[in-house]
């Protein structure tokens, strides 16, 4: 598909087209990625000491040009251009091309994922492949079973927060399951340590962090909640659920039979599911809860569209809703966001 | 065909230079150089060799860019070089001097972190209450970038260390840090605990991928190497 094509059935649907800027301030790129993202940044200081980076990545360009603009309403654009990355250790181009588009500030969100994922399927339609597999998951379904597992709460929010980092999050499970992260004799030593900062003025500071914080940590790990023997089921839950793929129409019953064996008191109702629930033509529709797992701002819906080349699945499309973006990137207000980006080597 | 000179580059100063001589002498290969303090010098028999006394960390840039054939460094640097540098250069050989491991250390008053997992948890804690980024102060940024990423810690700023790292978290430069330690004596006497070490490094021989084919280069590697 010529991108000329592309554009005029994103116009068609009411995005309109924006230029981003291809320089971003670096904090924008850590506060949304973290420390482990600069290895791939091209950046420099301005005569102000603040850091610059070439933008490597449009989306989060494209989020603080909203915030920037101090639009209040609706807002549906697209953007296209080349973001910058090091890359590691292939020789790949640094230069990516990239599309997206996005709708920012609505109030129904139910709404607004329907016609992102419409339009995704109206790009696939208008391209050259032929059949194609539309996966629509939501973290939030995720979320929701993490909170009724009977785990501390910290191992719930620890699981939560690496869910978007596969191989983490796998060697967290393998150490839930094993309690290979305990020392015994470690813990007796740093309980001795811990009576001799209850004699201390809990203000104090050590190395960045205060004995209060220090202690109130401490006594939630050691005494308040502590770590069950094992947690061995929780992980065979959080494992079997990942692995739940199934035509959409089929899923709200095959997840609520699952929750109900698990006995999680979760019940899932339509709202998850904003696509008409029949396949497409060449499209097939399915629930797949182990999708998009690589980009940790989204915050509900999350889908992709897949299609077969050179005998590979590839990753057409992706996208979804990510409502706390904009509050994390310095938005004032809470600001509802949900997009989709393009894979334009397939395009 | 011209003899082209080859260059072996070993480690210029106190310990480790001693121990590194004694890997030449132990394989028959004599240094002889002008004086003491001369950093050049050349092998008894081999009039096409040129020995260079180097730094360990130019040593490993000298063999990525083929300027040396072959070298004695610490396998830390190597492993912290960058990949442009590292995958040209072969690891040939570990001895048994110049050990120590790449540890992350965190402050002895933090009982409550004992491992990787904590201090994932602890710098979050960090962005929350401080609104800052927890700081690392370390000489090995690509190592340490590394662990933190299959530790699933994102919220770390590195800071740049150039020496005496071990008490950049009492100064208030950083408040954990990444570093070498032998018998860990000087983390302790510093406070510090570790909690994971990254790598287990001693000093290594490595060659030139670019000259390590050259029929001279492979007879001194095979001596260097018994």
């Amino acid at each position: 598909m010529k991108s000329e094509k592309l554009f005029n059935i994103l116009k068609s649907k009411g995005f309109k087209n924006i230029e981003l800027d291809n320089i971003i301030e670096s904090k924008f790129v850590l506060k949304r990625s973290g420390g482990n993202f600069k290895q791939y940044l091209f950046s420099f200081y301005d005569q102000n000491l603040k850091e610059w980076s070439l933008v490597p990545d449009l989306s989060v360009s494209s989020v603080v040009k909203f915030i920037q603009s101090n639009i209040k309403n609706k807002t549906k654009w697209f953007y296209n251009g080349e973001a910058y990355r090091k890359q590691n250790k292939n020789y790949n181009s640094p230069i990516i091309n990239q599309t997206g588009f996005e709708i920012f500030a609505s109030n129904n969100k139910l709404k607004d994922d329907k016609e992102i994922i419409q339009t995704s399927i109206e790009i696939f339609s208008n391209s050259n492949f032929k059949k194609g597999e539309l996966n629509i998951s939501n973290i939030e379904i995720f979320f929701a079973l993490v909170d009724k597992l009977s785990l501390p709460l910290r191992w719930k929010d620890r699981i939560k927060r690496h869910f978007c980092r596969e191989k983490y999050f796998n060697q967290l499970l393998k150490k839930l399951s094993s309690n290979s992260d305990i020392n015994p004799a470690l813990v007796d030593k740093d309980k001795k340590i811990a009576e001799k900062l209850r004699k201390k003025n809990s203000s104090t500071i050590y190395s960045g962090r205060s004995v209060k914080d220090i202690l109130a940590r401490f006594d939630l790990k050691n005494y308040k909640e502590p770590r069950l023997a094992s947690d061995k089921k929780n992980v065979k839950i959080i494992k079997e659920f990942l692995k739940i793929s199934c035509p959409i129409d089929k899923a709200p019953e095959l997840l609520n039979k699952f929750f109900k064996k698990n006995k999680l008191n979760l019940f899932i109702g339509e709202d998850y599911f904003p696509v008409d629930r029949k396949n497409k033509k060449n499209l097939k529709i399915k629930f797949s809860a182990n999708i998009n797992r690589s980009l940790e701002y989204y915050s509900g819906m999350v889908f992709n569209i897949t299609v077969n080349k050179n005998k590979k699945q590839n990753v057409l499309l992706s996208g979804g809703r990510y409502d706390g973006l904009l509050k994390n990137l310095g938005s004032k207000k809470e600001t509802t966001a949900v997009g989709a980006a393009l894979n334009m080597s397939l395009i | 065909m011209k003899n082209e000179i080859i260059n072996i580059a070993t480690l210029s100063k106190g310990r480790l230079k001693i121990e590194a001589e004694k890997v030449f002498k132990k394989s028959g290969l004599k240094i002889v150089s002008k004086s003491e303090r001369s950093l050049i010098g050349s092998i008894k028999g081999f009039p096409s060799v040129r020995v260079m006394y180097m730094n360990a960390v130019e040593i490993i840039e000298a063999l990525g860019k083929g300027v040396c054939a072959i070298g004695i460094s610490g396998k830390d640097l190597w492993r912290e070089s960058e990949p442009s540098i590292q995958s040209k250069v072969s690891l040939i050989k570990e001895f048994n001097w110049g050990k120590s491991d790449l540890v992350v250390a965190v402050p002895t008053s933090w009982p409550d972190c004992v491992n990787s997992a904590d201090l994932e948890e602890i710098s979050f804690e960090f962005y929350k209450r401080k609104k800052r980024l927890m700081r690392c102060a370390t000489k090995f940024k690509n190592l340490s970038q590394e662990w933190f990423n299959e530790k699933g810690i994102t919220q770390y700023e590195l800071i740049s260390s150039l020496g005496a790292t071990e008490n950049s978290h009492i100064i208030g430069k950083s408040d954990i840090i990444v570093d070498l330690s032998s018998t860990g004596e000087t983390l302790r006497q510093n406070n510090l605990k570790a909690i994971d070490s990254i790598l287990k490094s001693s000093a290594c021989l490595f060659s030139s991928k670019k000259l390590q084919n050259q029929k001279e280069v492979k007879k001194i590697i095979k001596l260097l190497s018994k």
